[in-house]
């Protein structure tokens, strides 16, 4: 898009020697940057930055809180697939309380007419979710005989996932989806993932891989739906 | 000098002018005469408001100073003046200092500071050393050197032994321990109160559990070890009616919830303000509801600024970085001009006057003739916006800036000094 761009990661920048994230954002401003693409681990931190500073910002992920873009390439996934998604029943499976691929989901799917089950053990689903409209299960055949699409989501080794379930040999177990539970539902579900997949954990690698995902087209327009948004919120139009 | 408290209303239970508008005469820090017409002349300042009230001087059982170890934060100085603008007479200060407050040598430098200052410090000790719940600190010499309480601060780490050995401890001079319940390891990194508001923000949530099951393990320690034990920080729900039925079972348990907690509910964090970033955490209006009730009915004793000085460093952040507290000692008075009515403030007053001093086996000054003077005056009709123009404390971490309040401090009158009058 012949975007000039410069790369900035927290791990190898200021804010591990104690300079604060206003600090350091101002600095790249005083480059004259037009816009932000923030991914940051604290929840709020793109709204922490719209307070600051002026320049467009695009969440690419804040904490587990929301990501915003992985939502709107889901949906259009879904509907590039199904077509209209009001009616249409999604399942959500996994870690959600750890997730922002989850809570930005529930918003954008809701809003879209469709229904949301999220599917995962108690310990990664928090309290009040129900409060938002979704439905929740514990029983993960249950819920793929429920759906017409099933979004697994990635175990987040690195976060607090692991701690929440004796281990991944049984996570895998109850709420993995391997081919022959795939085979065994009474109708065919798309198989959706946000990546990158942690294969043999949620999903195994000839449902992955099988012609009812679409985790590549997810990609793909991923691409696209990232180019569209910077394109619109650089006043382009 | 002689000042005249002029058509005031007195809020004090223990004298016969309760919920009377009277004028007062104070003359060399003594209440010298209250009738209901007295002569202005010769009198060196007259004190006026549409709805003038005046009670015994205001008690926090739990604020923070920042002298020694953080002083660009807060220092005996600033809080007394925050304090004083409040409307507060007595401090009870946190021992979380640095050096901790854990020796009879801390215990006495607090006295003179408090000899120095407008209001008086009513030191604290730390129940253990370094407030790291461990090992028990030198209770018994504290005591002797003057501590009223022990306690290892706001949101600290306890265990429920040592607890245990602590309330033990001091029966030998029926000491005081003031326990924050709130229970670390269930919050386990929790940012905010668990709600629905939490989950749409993507934060963690701190389960009223973390706070509750705190209750419960004081009320049986009090049971076992037949000791007096006060709770600060009681925001739940919950909480209040385990401590109402303990109450009324006989167990020796008191109380104090934040005058944050009875006004702001989860949902202001939806902008991710720092400054809301609190521990106890800002809970749901069904616990703000219960709150308000509670003090009405005195199940809650107390109510606590908690106020907690923070630098802009450990505010300015992301949320999840930023420091837990805000100040809140000019704040207290106005918030409950805004929960209470003219049927309920004397019970709001009550929670700020006599019943924190039955906690600390404080001498309960009188307003009554022949009475030494310790007296906050102030209006609750009277709007009052908290700017940083006002703001004494050097921290300026408040949400409430810029905010109008139904009610106004005028100011305290006690040991000579005339504050903000």
């Amino acid at each position: 898009m012949s975007a000039d761009i410069i790369n900035f990661s927290a791990s190898s920048s200021s804010t591990s020697k104690g300079e604060t994230l206003i600090d350091t954002v101002n600095n790249i401003l005083a480059m004259k940057v037009d816009m932000i693409v923030m991914r940051h681990s604290s929840p709020g931190a793109a709204q922490f930055l719209s307070k600051h500073i002026k320049a467009n910002i695009i969440n690419a992920g804040d904490g587990t809180h929301e990501h915003p873009t992985q939502a709107l390439l889901d949906a259009y996934s879904i509907r590039e697939k199904h077509g209209d998604l009001k009616g249409m029943k999604i399942a959500i499976v996994g870690d959600i309380t750890h997730s922002r691929v989850a809570l930005s989901n529930i918003f954008c799917l809701q809003k879209l007419g469709a229904n949301v089950r999220l599917c995962g053990p108690p310990t990664l689903i928090p309290k009040y979710i129900e409060e938002l409209g979704v439905e929740v299960s514990y029983n993960l055949r249950d819920t793929l005989e429920w759906c017409d699409v099933a979004n697994m989501l990635r175990i987040q080794l690195e976060r607090a996932s692991v701690k929440n379930f004796p281990s991944l040999r049984e996570y895998s177990l109850f709420y993995g989806l391997d081919r022959e539970l795939l085979d065994s539902l009474s109708k065919k579900i798309t198989i959706m993932h946000p990546g990158p997949i942690n294969r043999g954990v949620e999903i195994t690698s000839d449902v992955a891989d099988s012609d009812q995902s679409i985790i590549l087209q997810q990609v793909e327009n991923g691409v696209a739906i990232r180019m569209a948004v910077m394109y619109l919120l650089s006043g382009k139009n | 000098m002689k000042i005249l408290f002029q058509s005031a209303t007195i809020f004090d239970r223990s004298s016969a002018h309760h919920l009377q508008q009277r004028d007062v005469l104070v003359e060399e820090n003594i209440i010298v005469k209250i009738g209901d017409k007295i002569a202005t002349d010769q009198v060196d300042q007259v004190i006026t408001s549409n709805h003038l009230c005046i009670s015994q001087g205001w008690v926090d059982m739990n604020a923070t100073v920042e002298e020694p170890g953080h002083e660009y934060r807060e220092t005996y100085q600033s809080i007394s003046k925050a304090a004083a603008a409040g409307g507060f007479t007595h401090l009870g200060l946190m021992p979380n200092t640095q050096p901790t407050v854990q020796n009879s040598a801390m215990i006495e430098m607090i006295a003179k500071n408090s000899a120095l200052s407008a209001c008086v410090f009513i030191p604290y000790g730390a129940m253990t050393n370094q407030c790291e719940g461990k090992e028990l600190a030198e209770l018994y010499d504290m005591h002797f050197a003057g501590a009223k309480a022990f306690t290892d601060g706001n949101s600290a780490p306890y265990s429920t032994n040592v607890l245990k050995r602590a309330m033990l401890y001091v029966k030998a001079f029926d000491g005081l321990i003031i326990l924050d319940p709130y229970d670390q390891s269930l919050a386990d990194g929790g940012l905010m109160h668990e709600g629905i508001t939490s989950v749409k923000l993507g934060m963690k949530g701190i389960p009223a559990i973390a706070e509750e099951l705190g209750v419960v393990k004081a009320i049986y320690l009090s049971k076992y070890t037949n000791t007096r034990i006060h709770l600060i920080n009681i925001s739940s729900a919950g909480s209040v009616e385990l401590i109402r039925e303990a109450k009324a079972k006989g167990v020796q348990i008191t109380c104090s919830c934040n005058a944050y907690n009875l006004i702001l509910n989860d949902e202001k964090l939806i902008d991710y303000d720092s400054n809301l970033k609190v521990l106890p955490p800002l809970r749901s209006n069904a616990d703000i509801a219960a709150l308000v009730k509670k003090v009405i009915d005195g199940t809650i004793d107390t109510i606590c600024s908690a106020h907690t000085p923070i630098d802009e460093e450990g505010k300015n952040l992301e949320f999840d970085l930023a420091s837990n507290g805000m100040i809140g000692l000019q704040t207290v008075f106005p918030i409950l001009s805004e929960v209470s009515n003219s049927k309920t403030l004397a019970h709001f007053i009550d929670a700020i006057s006599n019943r924190p001093r039955a906690i600390l086996n404080q001498a309960l000054p009188t307003i009554a003739e022949g009475s030494k003077a310790c007296i906050t005056a102030f209006d609750p009709g009277k709007q009052f916006t908290f700017t940083p123009t006002v703001n004494f404390s050097k921290s300026k971490n408040s949400p409430f800036f810029n905010q109008q309040f139904k009610g106004s401090v005028i100011g305290t009158f006690f040991n000579h000094q005339n504050k903000s009058l």
